[in-house]
C-alpha cells in the first residue's frame, strides 16, 4: 500500500499542476440539483465576496448545529470520492463563542469568514480570486428542523485592465486633447478596453448622455468601441467624450476621457460702421470683425486686388472676436474699388469669408484741359477759332466750371469772340491778345480743382513793338543806329527797310548804301552816318515771318540833333529888383525861372549851379527836367557874392551858354561883370524876335482848332491810313525852320547859316561857334519838337498846312494824345509807331 | 485527454490509498424506479466509513429532508414530513429506510448523504428517481371493429386502456404483428380525471387485405404497458367474408365475455 503511494506521490510531483484541480476535476459524485434553487452572487476579484445562507429556523427549541460549505466542481468524476466541505461552522457544543470554525487550507483558508450573526448569515471571502467562482452549497443542520439546502453561484468578476483611446489613424490622444479638426469634419474615435471578465461592456458618453453602446469584440481581451461623430459642429468644442468600460455594478467603471478641439470657420466677418462717402487723401480709419474664427483669424485688407498692410489687429480674451483697424488713405482711383476684409487662416478652408465695401471716394476734381479735337495747338494764328475743351473728372460732380486767361477770370465775350460754356472755351476770331495761359477751374463740395496750364500760343504777322523811339537825332556825321523792333510769332523773321531821304529826289536807293543793317532776332538795327541833309529822312522797316508780312511797317525819322541851347529870360521872382536887371539878392528862399531853349532836337535837362563869386566854389549843385529851381536859404555866414549858373544839356552835350546870375547874399545882388550882360542881351533879343513870332503862332492855332473842328467826326483810324502814304509820298519830313526853312530844306549848310544873327561874337567860342549857330539855327524847331509843348505842336500844324495832323503825329514821339480832342485815338494806332 | 487520464489513474491510486483509510464511500444506493401505488419500497444506500467516524446519514426527496440518522443525537433517527413520503422508522436505520402506502406524490429525487464526523466533514451523496404508478383498473377495449370484413374494407378501430397514472404505452398487432406506425392514429390522452389518472386512446385504420385472411381469421391485438410494470392486452377476431355469402358478424370478445387474454393484472417484479 505504502509503496504504491509513494509511485503516486512521484506522479504527484511529476504532475504538480493536478492539485489545483482537485476541488474542480473530482470528488464531485452528484451536482445536487434535487430542486435546490440556486441564486446568483458576484464579487469582484481582489474585493470581498458574501455568499448568503439562511441559518435561521423557525422551531422554538430548535437550535443550528452544523453549517457545511461545498463548493460544486463543475466535473463530476463518476467514482464516489467524497466531498469534504470547504469551511464548516460546528455549533453543536454551542452556536456562539464555542462554535468550531473550519476551513479547508487549499481553498479558501483564511480568506473565509462564516459570520452567523448576520441576517442572512454569510460567509465572506476576502481578496476573491478568480477561482473563487463556482457554485457553493450550504447545508444547515438544525437540531430539529430539516436540514436546508442552498446553492449560490459566485460570479466572479474581472474587471477590464485598461482603456485606450485612439483616433482613426491609431495614434493615442496626446494629452487627452483630440484635435484640432476641422468644422464639419467627421470624427472616429476608438476606445479599447483591455482584459475584463466578463466582456465589458465599453461606451461612448457625453456628459450624462449615453452616445454609443455599440461595441465589438476584438479579441478575447479586447472589446472596442468606434465613437463616429458626423460633421463636427461649433457646438463640438471643447466637448468632452467619455469612454467607460464596466462589467459590473459593484465597482466604478474605468473611463477615459478626450477633449476635442476644433478649427472653426468664422460666424461673420463684418467691416464695421456705415459705408459713407470718403474723401479723397484724408486717411481713413475703418475696422473689421471676424466673430466666431477658432484660432484666431489673419484679417487682410484688399482694395481690389491690391492688398493693404497697414493694419493691425487685436482678438478678445476668449478668442472669439478678432478686430482689424486698417488706417489708409483713398485716392480718387479708388471710386468704385471694392475694399475688401477677408478672414484668412491656415486652417480653415477656402474660400474664405469676406466683406467688403465698394468705395465711394469724393475728391477734389481733377481736371485736363486740351485743345479741341482736331485743332493743333501749335498751329493757331490770328483769326483762327480757338476750342479748349476742359475734362472733368469729379466726386461729386461739379457745380461750377469756371476759366481763366492769365489768371483772370474769363466771361462771354461776344465782341472779343470768347464763348463759354461749361466745359468747353470758344475763342472766335483768336487775336494775339488771347494768347497765353488757360486754366480750367471747376468746383464741388471737395473743393476747387484746377487744370494744367494750357498754353496758347497764336502766332501772327510781325508788328512794330509799341514804345520805341521812333524819332531820332543826329548830328551830322554822327553814327546812328535805328533799331526796329517788332513783335512776332514766331520770332524768325527777316527784314526790309525802305529809306525815305530828307534830301528826296534821288529816291532811297542812294540813301541806302550808306547804311549797314544789323539783325538780331526781333531786332533790326540800321548803322547810319548822317553826311548830308539826304541822308536824314524816314526809315521804315518791315518784318516777315512764316505768317506773313507786318502789314504796317515800323517807321523811324532820323532828324538832325545837336546840344540844347542856352536858357533865356530867368528871373528871379521874389527879387524886386530882379525885374530890371540881371542882380538879385538872396533872401530867404529864393525861385530861379528861365524860358527853355531848343532842346537839340533831343530831350533836354536842365542845370543850375551856384558859386561863391569870390572863391568860385561850388556851393549848390540842381537838375530838373524844367527850368525852374528853387534855392533853398543859404546859411547866414555866407554872406557874400553868389554867381547862378544855369545851362541846358542833352545826351549831345550841354547848351553851348550859360546863363549866370549874380546875387548877393542878404544884400543887394552885385551887378555881374560885363561879359556876362553882353553874352546876355543878344539872347534876349532873340527870344523877344521869338515872343513875336508865338503870338502869330497863338492866332493860327486858334484858326486851327476851328478848321478842326470842321473834320472832327472822321474817325482816327482812317485818318492815321493816309498819314503813311503822305509820309512815304513826303519826304520832306525835316523839320522846317520856319522861316528860314526854304533855305534850310535845301542843305544843312544853308540850315546852318540860317540863325546867324545868333552867331556869338565872343572869341570865347572859338570852334565850338559854329555848333552854337547850328542850335540856334533849329531853334524854331523847339516849339513842335518839345514833346512837352502841345501849343507848339499845332503851330507847327498851322504853318505846315500839309499833312496837318498826321504830321503831328509822327512828330510827338513821345506822343502824346491831344487833351482836348474829341475823336479817340486808338491804341493800336498808337502803337504802329 | 491524457492529461486527464493521468490525473484520474494517479487519483484513483492515491485515493485507494489515501483515502484507503479514512475515507468516505457511498457503496450502494438501490431506489426502485417505478412502484406501485400503495405499495411499499425499500430505499438502499450503503456505505464505508473506511475509519471515518459517522456524523449524519440523510434522506431527501426532491430536496427535502425526511430521514436522518445521526448516531450522536437521541433518537438516532428522525423523521420529517412530506407528502407521499410515509417512512417506516422500525425498518429504517443508517443503511435503509422503508417507505410504506406509497402514493401518486411519492414520485421523485431521492437522495442519500453521508456525512463523516468533524472536522473535515466529508460528504457523500447518490440519487435515484422513482415514479410511483396507478395502474389500470381495467384492460385496454377495442371499439369500432365490425364481424366481418372483405378484402378492400376499410378497418377503423380505436384501442382505449384504462385510467392509469401515468397513462398507458398502446401497441397495436395484426395477426400477432406490431402494426407499422402509419397505420396508427394517436396517441390521445383523454382528459384527466381525479389525481390526474388519464385513459390512452390510439386508433388503428387499415384496408383489409387477402394476405390478412391468410391463415383464417384476422386477429386485431391492442396491449397496454405502463414501465415495465404493468402488461394487458386484447384481441379481436374478424371472419373473412365471401361475396355469395351473407356476412356473419363473428366477435370474439363482446361485453364481459370478451376472448381477450388478460395476460396480467398488477405485477410487482
Amino acid at each position: 500500500m505504502s509503496r504504491v503511494c509513494v509511485i503516486g506521490l512521484t506522479v504527484f510531483i511529476a504532475l504538480t499542476s493536478c492539485t489545483d484541480q482537485e476541488n474542480n476535476d473530482i470528488g464531485i459524485i452528484d451536482t445536487y440539483d434535487d430542486k435546490v434553487p440556486v441564486s446568483d452572487t458576484r464579487a469582484v476579484a481582489g474585493g470581498v465576496a458574501k455568499i448568503p445562507c439562511d441559518v435561521d429556523t423557525q422551531l422554538k427549541d430548535d437550535q443550528l448545529h452544523l453549517v457545511l460549505w461545498y463548493k460544486e466542481g463543475e466535473k463530476g468524476m463518476g467514482v464516489r470520492i467524497p466531498l469534504t466541505p470547504i469551511y464548516s461552522f460546528d455549533g453543536r457544543d454551542g452556536a456562539d463563542e464555542a462554535a468550531q470554525h473550519w476551513t479547508d487550507a487549499t481553498s479558501l483558508g483564511s480568506r473565509a469568514f462564516f459570520n452567523v450573526k448576520e441576517s442572512p448569515a454569510k460567509l465572506t471571502i476576502d481578496g476573491v480570486k478568480d477561482k473563487d467562482g463556482g457554485v457553493y452549497r450550504c447545508r444547515v443542520d438544525f437540531r430539529k428542523s430539516p436540514t436546508r439546502n442552498s446553492r449560490v453561484n459566485l460570479t466572479v468578476i474581472i474587471p477590464p485592465e485598461r482603456l485606450s483611446v485612439v483616433d482613426e489613424k491609431g495614434d493615442h490622444i496626446q494629452h487627452y486633447i483630440l484635435g484640432p479638426y476641422s468644422e464639419g469634419a467627421s470624427l472616429d474615435l476608438a476606445c479599447i478596453a483591455t482584459g475584463g471578465r466578463p466582456t465589458p461592456r465599453v461606451t461612448w458618453w457625453q456628459e450624462n448622455a449615453l452616445l454609443d453602446d455599440s461595441w465589438e469584440l476584438m479579441s478575447e481581451r479586447r472589446v472596442r468601441n468606434v465613437l463616429r461623430v458626423e460633421k463636427l459642429q461649433r457646438r463640438h468644442l471643447h466637448a468632452v467624450f467619455t469612454c467607460q468600460a464596466s462589467n459590473n455594478d459593484l465597482v466604478a467603471p474605468i473611463s477615459s476621457a478626450v477633449t476635442l478641439d476644433l478649427n472653426l470657420n468664422p460666424l461673420w466677418v463684418k467691416i464695421l460702421g456705415e459705408n459713407r462717402p470718403i474723401s479723397a487723401n484724408h486717411t481713413q480709419e475703418v475696422k473689421c470683425e471676424v466673430v466666431g474664427a477658432r484660432p484666431a483669424p489673419h484679417i487682410r485688407w484688399w482694395k481690389g486686388s491690391l492688398m493693404l498692410y497697414n493694419a493691425t489687429q487685436q482678438t478678445s480674451s476668449d478668442g472669439n472676436r478678432t478686430t482689424s483697424t486698417l488706417h489708409y488713405v483713398p485716392s480718387m482711383e479708388d471710386f468704385g474699388e471694392k475694399l475688401i476684409c477677408k478672414a484668412t487662416s491656415p486652417f480653415l478652408k477656402e474660400p474664405f469669408l469676406e466683406d467688403s465695401w465698394t468705395l465711394n471716394v469724393r475728391h477734389i476734381p481733377e481736371i485736363t484741359l486740351e485743345v479741341g479735337k482736331g485743332q493743333n495747338l501749335t498751329s493757331i494764328k490770328e483769326g483762327d477759332d480757338v476750342h479748349l475743351e476742359c475734362t472733368i473728372r469729379a466726386n461729386p460732380w461739379v457745380y461750377r466750371v469756371a476759366w481763366e486767361h492769365n489768371g483772370k477770370t474769363l466771361y462771354s465775350n461776344v465782341s472779343d469772340g470768347v464763348r463759354v460754356n461749361n466745359q468747353s472755351l470758344i475763342i472766335k476770331n483768336v487775336s494775339r491778345s488771347h494768347a497765353g495761359v488757360y486754366t480750367c477751374i471747376a468746383s464741388n463740395q471737395e473743393g476747387d480743382g484746377q487744370s494744367n496750364p494750357l498754353v496758347v500760343d497764336v502766332k501772327f504777322k510781325p508788328v512794330c513793338r509799341p514804345g520805341q523811339q521812333t524819332v531820332l537825332g543826329a548830328a551830322r556825321l554822327e553814327k546812328t543806329e535805328i533799331a526796329c523792333e517788332v513783335e512776332a510769332n514766331p520770332l524768325a523773321v527777316n527784314f526790309t527797310w525802305k529809306i525815305h531821304p530828307g534830301g528826296g529826289g534821288e529816291g532811297g536807293k542812294s540813301a541806302e548804301e550808306k547804311v549797314e543793317f544789323d539783325v538780331e532776332k526781333t531786332r533790326s538795327t540800321a548803322v547810319v552816318t548822317p553826311m548830308s541833309v539826304t541822308d536824314f529822312g524816314q526809315f521804315s522797316c518791315w518784318a516777315t515771318n512764316i505768317i506773313g508780312r507786318q502789314q504796317e511797317p515800323c517807321v523811324y525819322k532820323l532828324i538832325p540833333a545837336g546840344r540844347p541851347e542856352a536858357v533865356t529870360n530867368c528871373t528871379v521872382p521874389n527879387d524886386e529888383t530882379g525885374a530890371d536887371g540881371e542882380e538879385g539878392e538872396l533872401e530867404g528862399r529864393m525861385e530861379v525861372g528861365c524860358e527853355a531853349g531848343f532842346d537839340g532836337g533831343l530831350e533836354q535837362s536842365f542845370q543850375l549851379e551856384l558859386y561863391d563869386s569870390d572863391s568860385h566854389q561850388l556851393l549848390r549843385n540842381l537838375t530838373a527836367p524844367r527850368p525852374s529851381f528853387i534855392l533853398d536859404p543859404l546859411p547866414a555866414a555866407d554872406s557874400r557874392r553868389l554867381d547862378i549858373q544855369i545851362y541846358a544839356f542833352n545826351h549831345k552835350g550841354r547848351s553851348q551858354n550859360t546863363t549866370t546870375l549874380r546875387v548877393h547874399n542878404s544884400n543887394k545882388a552885385e551887378r555881374r561883370t560885363a561879359a556876362v550882360t553882353v553874352q546876355f542881351m543878344p539872347l534876349i533879343g532873340a527870344v523877344l524876335g521869338i515872343v513875336g513870332a508865338l503870338v502869330l503862332i497863338v492866332l493860327a492855332v486858334a484858326l486851327a482848332i476851328y478848321l478842326k473842328s470842321r473834320e472832327s467826326t472822321s474817325p482816327a483810324s482812317k485818318r492815321s491810313t493816309p498819314s503813311l502814304d503822305s509820309l512815304e509820298k513826303n519826304p520832306d519830313l525835316i523839320p522846317h525852320c520856319n522861316e528860314y526853312q526854304a533855305s534850310a530844306e535845301k542843305d544843312v549848310d544853308k540850315l546852318l547859316s540860317c540863325p546867324e544873327t545868333t552867331k556869338p561874337k565872343s572869341p570865347f567860342f572859338g570852334e565850338k561857334n559854329l555848333e552854337v549857330i547850328q542850335t540856334e539855327s533849329i531853334l524854331p524847331h523847339t516849339s513842335f519838337l518839345h514833346a512837352d509843348s502841345s501849343t507848339a505842336l499845332h503851330i507847327l500844324h498851322q504853318t505846315n498846312d500839309e499833312p496837318g495832323q498826321e504830321f503831328m503825329t509822327l512828330s510827338g514821339g513821345p506822343w502824346r494824345r491831344p487833351s482836348p480832342s474829341p475823336a479817340p485815338s486808338t491804341p493800336a494806332a498808337a502803337t504802329r509807331f | 485527454m491524457d492529461y486527464y487520464w493521468r490525473c484520474w489513474v494517479f487519483w484513483h491510486l492515491c485515493a485507494i490509498w489515501n483515502y484507503g483509510v479514512n475515507s468516505l464511500k457511498l457503496t450502494t444506493l438501490h431506489i426502485e424506479k417505478h412502484t406501485v401505488r400503495g405499495n411499499n419500497s425499500l430505499l438502499e444506500c450503503r456505505f464505508d466509513l473506511e475509519g471515518e467516524a459517522l456524523y449524519s446519514v440523510k434522506w431527501y426527496k426532491d430536496g427535502h429532508e425526511f430521514f436522518r440518522y445521526i448516531p450522536k443525537d437521541y433518537p438516532s433517527t428522525q423523521t420529517f414530513l412530506l407528502p407521499g413520503v410515509k417512512v417506516d422508522r422500525r425498518h429504517s436505520n443508517e443503511s435503509q429506510v422503508l417507505l410504506t402506502d406509497l402514493t401518486l406524490a411519492s414520485t421523485g429525487r431521492y437522495r442519500c448523504e453521508v456525512s463523516a464526523e468533524a472536522p473535515s466533514f466529508q460528504t457523500v451523496s447518490e440519487h435515484g428517481d422513482m415514479v410511483t404508478v396507478a395502474l389500470p383498473n381495467e384492460g385496454p377495449v377495442i371499439t369500432g371493429g365490425r364481424p366481418r370484413y372483405q378484402v378492400g374494407d376499410k378497418v377503423k378501430v380505436n384501442c382505449t386502456s384504462g385510467l392509469s397514472k401515468p397513462p398507458a404505452h398502446l401497441t397495436w398487432f395484426i395477426n400477432g404483428e406490431q402494426v407499422n406506425s402509419s397505420f396508427l392514429r394517436g396517441p390521445f390522452k383523454s382528459y384527466p380525471e381525479e389525481e390526474g389518472l388519464e385513459r390512452a386512446i390510439l386508433g388503428l385504420e387499415f384496408q383489409v387485405e387477402p394476405k390478412h385472411f391468410k391463415s383464417g381469421d384476422l386477429k386485431l391485438k391492442c396491449l397496454a404497458t405502463i414501465a415495465t410494470i404493468y402488461w394487458n392486452s386484447n384481441e379481436e377476431s374478424v371472419e373473412g367474408e365471401k361475396p355469395q355469402r351473407a356476412p356473419v358478424l363473428e366477435v370474439k370478445d363482446t361485453g364481459h365475455n370478451s376472448r381477450a387474454d388478460r395476460v396480467q393484472g398488477q405485477s410487482l417484479h
